[in-house]
């Protein structure tokens, strides 16, 4: 059989990018529900603290209230909003969580495809580093990072973004090392690009497609960094609302009962990394 | 894709809707249907290296073959499968039989997919492109490797090729295919000589004579009722909305265009 | 004065006891306006040779010459780029997936320097687009969904951007279908009769090189093993390669089942070739000197170039 006849290809009509798109998540329940609880979250984060009272206002007539419909999830052990803290968390965490993806997707695919085009000694000397970064656990690593920098929210996406860094560099250098030997490549040359020029408009565009969906998941693991290192006192401080602040505030309250200053926040670091995870994981088994 | 229905090994979401597969009259069809493989009917692939498996030394492979099928012993399938490779012309069986396949050439590999092939027994041997990754001069070894084949052990080959040149060296019927549809059924010879569909007509001269270098060439379009070639055949009319039917023009060539049915009519 | 020449043009790759003689020693002329056909099969260094004409390739030895000049360290620079171009045989590999047409087909008149001017870019892409045989619709259009004959019209027309003297085809036909192959084939004719382009058509398909070249060179294991006009060749093959290479050739004709010359193994390993003829353990007509010596490329006095010593007659010196 020739290899330019297909066989299941009885769609006539080129269905619209949208019809495309609701089609794929109709077939694929969890990326639907990945995608509708991102969608929840940005909704929450960009509405949100304009409807909920202020997260960080105390009042203490108003101490440890469990949840009720004045205040939904609860007040702290200030009287504050638990609900409002959370939702202006939301903003906190989502943000950082995308910018660190960003950072470190950019950032470590620039270095991936400089280290898979040119190859050679750059690509040795690069490697070597990258091992030195995976030598430290993400997390330590970024502990030490922050440490050393100063508590402070740009010094947290920093430091995060770095210990992501080997995940893209990796991923990317694998891809630019395929593409490097693509008959476009040797197109791109003919018709008088400069290196540079075939390295990042040809063959880098064509090297993110792993490092895009690996973004996707990054950004559910920096939310998890990134109040984890707040639960553990690191980067960002009370009274800032953010979700692991919240849960190490409310660690003690568990044990004496009042589970909502903890949970709440909790289960919302636990929804958001799962969502990113869903879109992330069904965008890299499948094809759109 | 005809073909691999034939082997059973129609991919997932592709089914046999309709129709008969029969050998030697005996029915195939509910078997085929299951995924089950009829072991009288085996095939060799476009790209041999691709179909062996990669970690594994190519005599065991064909040992295997020989197992299953023939149920015979370890020693002995060993045995037989350094005899079978030999006997399909590869130098050094002994030697070749402990290499894994990315050592051999691709000629070699073939050699070795035909040699398992035998190992089936087979009552028909589906050779989809066999040759079209190699060079000429390998091919022509291969071609006579499958010629003296089927005159030693009188199986049946399917030779499926894109290589009209091929059809014309290695084979004594022909069927056209486009877009899943007979076009035309005949002899090699009367084919060539006397073709009769306008897509076959179309096919030869696409060797043979010049083309219009401007004329953009069309998808087979599955999609449309009736002739698939009609959206690209220059002698289309309007009945050629409904679906063919075989036409006989004599000794047995077939033709699946309406054209015939107009000139009978007109003759008659 | 020849447009190319080659000069005792080397490739090899790696180095010591793992070194790869990919090209070896190879002598050849491409004339202005004509289309020189490269034949040989998988491994004799057709490709390589074609990238290293290119300048995709450095050659480790031998001398380039184009239009009178030594450009041999200078065959990657933008001035030899603009007027030396290449298609090569995969158009779905060989346009930038990302990017549209149009952006691939302006990038060698603003890289190479032809113009950056962009209404003359613009009528310069619609105006290629009609030569190849494309509506200028396409323009917008990205490589995926296009038909590979398409693809490989978009190809050629990137590859005629900077109106190049000399256009290297390496395989542009082999992937294609035999009805587009016509087709490419006619269209590359048309483009240099109205343009004058010369062509170095490489290729393992000696029907297609029969249709488009005026002279052939055959190679195997890195060398040019004979070179003529094409008739010359095709009708009168003297090197015993080319002979069991043309008769391999299965033949349309249903008639004529004719004998073949089989040849028996396969091509051996550049790596570890063997003193004299590398042609000598397949060749029908080796004999004593073909193990001791190895054979230069002799003219006849019709100008048949061949590298045989059984093939020309034996001349005194």
């Amino acid at each position: 059989m020739s290899q330019s006849v297909s066989w299941e290809l009885p769609s006539s009509a080129e269905p619209g990018r949208l019809a495309r798109w609701s089609a794929e998540l109709r077939k694929r329940p969890l990326l639907a529900v990945g995608v509708a609880l991102l969608f929840a979250y940005l909704v929450l984060a960009v509405v949100g603290p304009a409807v909920t009272v202020d997260p960080l206002r105390t009042d203490p007539a108003n101490q440890l209230l469990p949840p009720s419909a004045a205040h939904p999830f609860g007040t702290d052990e200030f009287g504050r909003d638990v609900f409002a803290r959370a939702v202006a968390a939301a903003r906190l965490d989502l943000w950082i969580g995308l910018v660190i993806a960003v950072v470190s997707m950019v950032v470590g695919s620039v270095i991936g495809v400089v280290a898979g085009y040119w190859g050679g000694r750059v690509d040795e000397v690069i490697m070597r580093l990258t091992d030195v970064l995976l030598a430290f656990p993400g997390f330590v690593l970024a502990l030490i990072l922050v440490a050393a920098m100063g508590d402070s929210v740009p010094n947290v996406i920093v430091a995060v973004s770095v210990s992501f860094l080997p995940h893209f560099i990796r991923l990317t250098r694998a891809e630019a090392l395929q593409q490097r030997e693509m008959e476009y490549v040797d197109g791109a040359r003919l018709a008088g690009n400069p290196p540079w020029r075939v390295a990042f408009r040809h063959v880098m565009p064509n090297s993110l497609g792993p490092a895009a969906v690996q973004a996707t998941l990054v950004a559910g693991w920096a939310i998890l960094t990134v109040a984890g290192l707040a639960f553990l006192g690191v980067g960002i401080r009370p009274p800032t609302p953010e979700w692991g602040v919240m849960v190490a505030e409310g660690a003690n309250d568990v044990i004496t009962g009042e589970w909502w200053t903890a949970l709440f926040p909790g289960g919302m670091i636990v929804l958001a990394v799962m969502a990113f995870h869903f879109v992330g994981d069904e965008l890299g088994g499948g094809r759109v | 894709m005809t073909s691999l229905a034939l082997m059973g090994l129609l991919p997932p979401g592709i089914e046999l809707r309709a129709g008969s597969i029969r050998l030697e009259g005996r029915e195939l069809t509910p078997d085929l249907a299951e995924g089950r493989t009829p072991r009288e009917v085996t095939m060799i692939f476009q790209h041999p290296r691709g179909a062996l498996n990669p970690t594994m030394r190519v005599g065991r492979q064909v040992a295997r073959v020989l197992r299953i099928n023939q149920g015979l012993g370890a020693s002995e399938a060993k045995e037989v499968a350094v005899d079978l490779l030999s006997r399909v012309g590869i130098p050094g069986a002994e030697r070749v039989a402990r290499a894994y396949p990315h050592q051999l050439s691709g000629g070699m590999c073939q050699r070795v997919m035909i040699a398992m092939a035998l190992g089936c027994r087979p009552k028909v041997l589906i050779a989809d492109e066999p040759t079209t990754a190699l060079d000429v001069t390998i091919q022509a070894q291969i071609f006579d490797l499958i010629r003296d084949l089927v005159a030693e052990t009188s199986c049946g080959v399917v030779f499926i090729t894109h290589d009209l040149a091929a059809v014309a060296e290695m084979c004594d019927r022909v069927v056209v295919l486009y877009g899943g549809q007979v076009m035309e059924q005949a002899s090699t010879v009367d084919l060539f000589e006397r073709p009769s569909h306008p897509y076959t007509r179309y096919l030869l001269e696409s060797v043979e004579r010049e083309v219009d270098p401007h004329i953009e060439e069309k998808d087979v379009d599955f999609g449309l009722p009736g002739c698939r070639f009609a959206h690209r055949c220059s002698e289309v009319f309007d009945r050629c909305v409904e679906f063919p039917p075989q036409f006989d023009v004599g000794d047995g060539h077939t033709s699946a265009c309406f054209r015939h049915a107009e000139e009978n009519s007109v003759a008659s | 004065m020849s447009l190319l020449e080659l000069d005792q043009v080397e490739k090899v790759f790696g180095t010591g006891s793992q070194a790869v003689p990919a090209v070896r020693g190879v002598t050849l002329a491409v004339d202005r306006g004509e289309t020189l056909g490269l034949v040989g099969e998988s491994g004799c260094g057709k490709s390589t040779l074609a990238r290293v004409v290119v300048g995709l390739t450095e050659a480790t030895g031998g001398r380039i010459v184009f239009d009178g000049e030594d450009v041999t360290n200078e065959v990657g620079d933008r001035t030899f780029r603009r007027k030396v171009q290449m298609v090569s045989q995969h158009p779905g590999q060989s346009l930038n997936p990302r990017l549209r047409i149009e952006t691939t087909l302006a990038e060698p008149l603003r890289l190479l320097g032809v113009t950056d001017d962009p209404s003359e870019i613009d009528r310069r892409i619609d105006e290629m687009l009609t030569v190849v045989g494309l509506n200028p619709d396409y323009r917008r259009r990205r490589p995926g969904s296009l038909s590979g004959g398409q693809q490989q019209r978009v190809a050629i027309a990137r590859a005629l951007m900077s109106e190049p003297e000399l256009v290297v085809l390496d395989e542009p036909t082999s992937s294609l279908d035999q009805s587009i192959r016509g087709r490419i084939v006619a269209l590359l004719r048309e483009i240099q009769e109205r343009r004058g382009v010369a062509y170095l058509f490489i290729s393992h398909d000696l029907s297609t090189v029969r249709r488009i070249a005026h002279r052939v060179a055959v190679m195997y294991l890195g060398r040019i093993v004979e070179v003529s006009a094409t008739e010359a060749i095709f009708d009168d093959p003297r090197h015993p390669y080319t002979r069991a290479l043309l008769s391999a050739v299965p033949s349309i004709d249903v008639r004529a089942r004719r004998r073949r010359i089989v040849l028996p193994g396969e091509t051996p390993s550049p790596v570890s070739l063997p003193v004299g003829c590398s042609f000598q353990e397949r060749c029908p007509l080796v004999h004593d000197r073909c193990r001791r010596e190895d054979p230069r490329l002799m003219e006849s006095a019709d100008g048949h170039l061949v590298a045989c010593f059984a093939a020309v007659p034996a001349v005194s010196g």
